[in-house]
């Protein structure tokens, strides 16, 4: 186990290998396996802590008993006002960009007269390319991702059970072989999660999806398709029957 | 394994003669050419042993045109239905088919997104993109569900096509959008430019009847009705500025009006679902039934009124 996580003293570490000598398969996992572990430790970004349930638990412990430090009675709210300014500032300009793009935009055509085919421009869509475009018809997606309803979620996603144990499965990997007695594996514990009581919202009509709307402006008999002449406008303009 | 099969039976599709179905027994028919002034103009699809074709309108006037089986055999087709707001049109052959012959099937959700496109010109094989489309089609002002499909042809390919997934009949073109013709290419250049549109930025983009749509309509033809008649307030509305939607036409003796529906009206509820704009009124009728009843909510003068209302039919 302690090789497993890197702790492995030399000594308990040549005892290892010279154990997994008598099979190539272990000997060549455990190789694979030192090897990930060096790489792991090398890495600068990953905390030594996160290689050793003991470790993590030592680290949670050693924060969670520092003494809390003694802040000024004055700074203490001070900072409060001066926080909620550069807040709104932040969100007045992000807020006026929202709510610009909040419609959907869709491509107009009306100049079906005289011409019986509508010049319809180019769709914006990325996908498409912006070849010169005659058609009997029209419609074109909105520029811009329709804001969705927000819903809120009942209750957050509890963390992996498979995260916890994979220094396990990792130990796993090239000891297993050797030590068939059955394990016990103590899983991580996971954070308390209070689920939030909220009230299902009122089911909305429509889809999160924006439609392209093409709006029928009768048969075009230039194209000989049987399609329809057709023209796209601002959804919020569009009248429909029913 | 379908789709290949599939093709190689359209790929049996030539002079314009009527053609297996992908599925069908070997020497049975689907698919008749559509004949006017020796010309040929469209196709026509079996949908029921009785007899019973479907085409798109706008291949021929009138209301009857003649087929040419595979045989050579020229019978005579007559329109026995219509529906305004697909375009879609039932002919009857009478009794005047003979030989073995194996009807399409109406549409279902899901499945495959390989279509094939079977109009006079030939076949052409067609992805679906995307099934949630909707347009806005009729006199009515009806919203319905479209499907988005491409195709790495011309959009004279699908001239009075009829769409088809293996043994179901999936509808017919609405509208598309096509890449006007391109100059042949003098210089190398050119060439060069032509070579670069190919592939995906290429494809024709077009828009057919939904499922649903056509199921209704089918199911309309099969029945013996010569309309096709869709779920139907009688009311036009608009998107409300502080959410809902504003009915800004109520069409005289329909449902809507007979329930008690007034111009002003905002609707902001039918059958417990929330109606924040107008396409919400349109896609909560679309799932309506003729003959269903309904409850809707609606701020009149500030206040909210309770209306029960009768969904009517419309045949557009």
């Amino acid at each position: 186990m302690r090789a497993a996580y890197g702790e492995a003293s030399a000594e308990e570490l040549a005892e290892l290998k010279l154990r997994a000598a008598s099979d190539p398969k272990i000997q060549a996992k455990l190789d694979r396996h030192l090897a990930v572990c060096g790489a792991m430790q090398s890495l600068k970004e990953v905390p030594v802590s996160q290689l050793s349930n003991e470790r993590l638990r030592e680290a949670v412990l050693r924060q969670g008993l520092k003494p809390e430090a003694k802040r000024s009675s004055i700074w203490s709210w001070a900072w409060m006002p001066t926080a909620s300014f550069i807040l709104v500032l932040m969100i007045l300009p992000l807020s006026k960009g929202w709510m610009s793009s909040a419609e959907p935009q869709v491509v107009l055509k009306s100049d079906l007269n005289p011409a019986p085919v509508a010049k319809v421009e180019p769709i914006k869509r990325s996908a498409l390319p912006a070849p010169p475009i005659r058609t009997n018809l029209v419609a074109s997606k909105t520029a811009e991702k329709p804001v969705v309803a927000p819903v809120r979620t009942a209750e957050r996603k509890a963390p992996k059970q498979d995260e916890a144990i994979s220094n396990e499965m990792l130990y796993a990997m090239f000891v297993s072989a050797e030590t068939p007695a059955p394990r016990t594996v103590v899983a991580r514990p996971k954070p308390v999660v209070t689920p939030k009581v909220t009230k299902p919202p009122t089911e909305v009509a429509t889809d999160a999806g924006e439609p392209i709307i093409l709006v029928d402006r009768g048969p075009d008999p230039t194209t000989g398709t049987g399609g329809r002449a057709t023209e796209s406008k601002d959804t919020n303009a569009i009248l429909v029957g029913g | 394994m379908l789709f290949s099969s599939a093709v190689s039976f359209l790929a049996t599709f030539a002079g314009f003669a009527a053609m297996p179905s992908p599925q069908a027994k070997a020497g049975t028919e689907t698919f008749v050419s559509l004949i006017q002034n020796g010309r040929t103009v469209g196709v026509a699809a079996l949908i029921s042993d009785k007899g019973k074709f479907i085409a798109h309108r706008s291949a021929f006037v009138g209301s009857e045109v003649d087929a040419r089986i595979r045989a050579g055999t020229i019978i005579r087709l007559k329109v026995a239905g219509e529906d305004r707001v697909t375009r879609l049109i039932c002919l009857d052959a009478g009794s005047a088919l003979v030989g073995s012959w194996t009807s399409l099937l109406p549409p279902v959700d899901g499945g495959s997104v390989e279509l094939q496109a079977v109009g006079p010109r030939g076949i052409s094989n067609v992805q679906m993109v995307d099934d949630s489309r909707f347009g806005i089609l009729g006199d009515n002002l009806r919203l319905v569900p479209l499907c988005e499909v491409r195709l790495e042809e011309s959009e004279g390919a699908l001239v009075n096509s009829l769409f088809v997934r293996g043994t179901e009949f999936r509808g017919v073109l609405v509208s598309s959008l096509s890449i006007s013709d391109q100059p042949p290419a003098a210089t190398f250049s050119a060439l060069s430019q032509n070579f670069q549109a190919y592939g995906p930025g290429a494809l024709q983009i077009s828009f057919i009847t939904g499922p649903k749509l056509v199921r209704r309509a089918m199911n309309a033809f099969l029945a013996g009705e010569s309309v096709v008649r869709h779920p139907f307030l009688g009311i036009v509305c608009r998107n409300a500025l502080a959410g809902g939607a504003e009915i800004v036409t109520v069409s005289k003796n329909s449902p809507g009006q007979k329930a008690g529906l007034r111009v002003g009206d905002v609707l902001v509820e039918i059958e417990g679902k929330a109606i924040r704009r107008q396409l919400d009124f349109a896609r909560t009728m679309m799932e309506q039934e003729i003959g269903d009843r309904i409850r809707l909510v609606v701020n009149r003068a500030g206040r909210q009124v309770r209306i029960d209302a009768v969904v009517g039919g419309s045949t557009d």
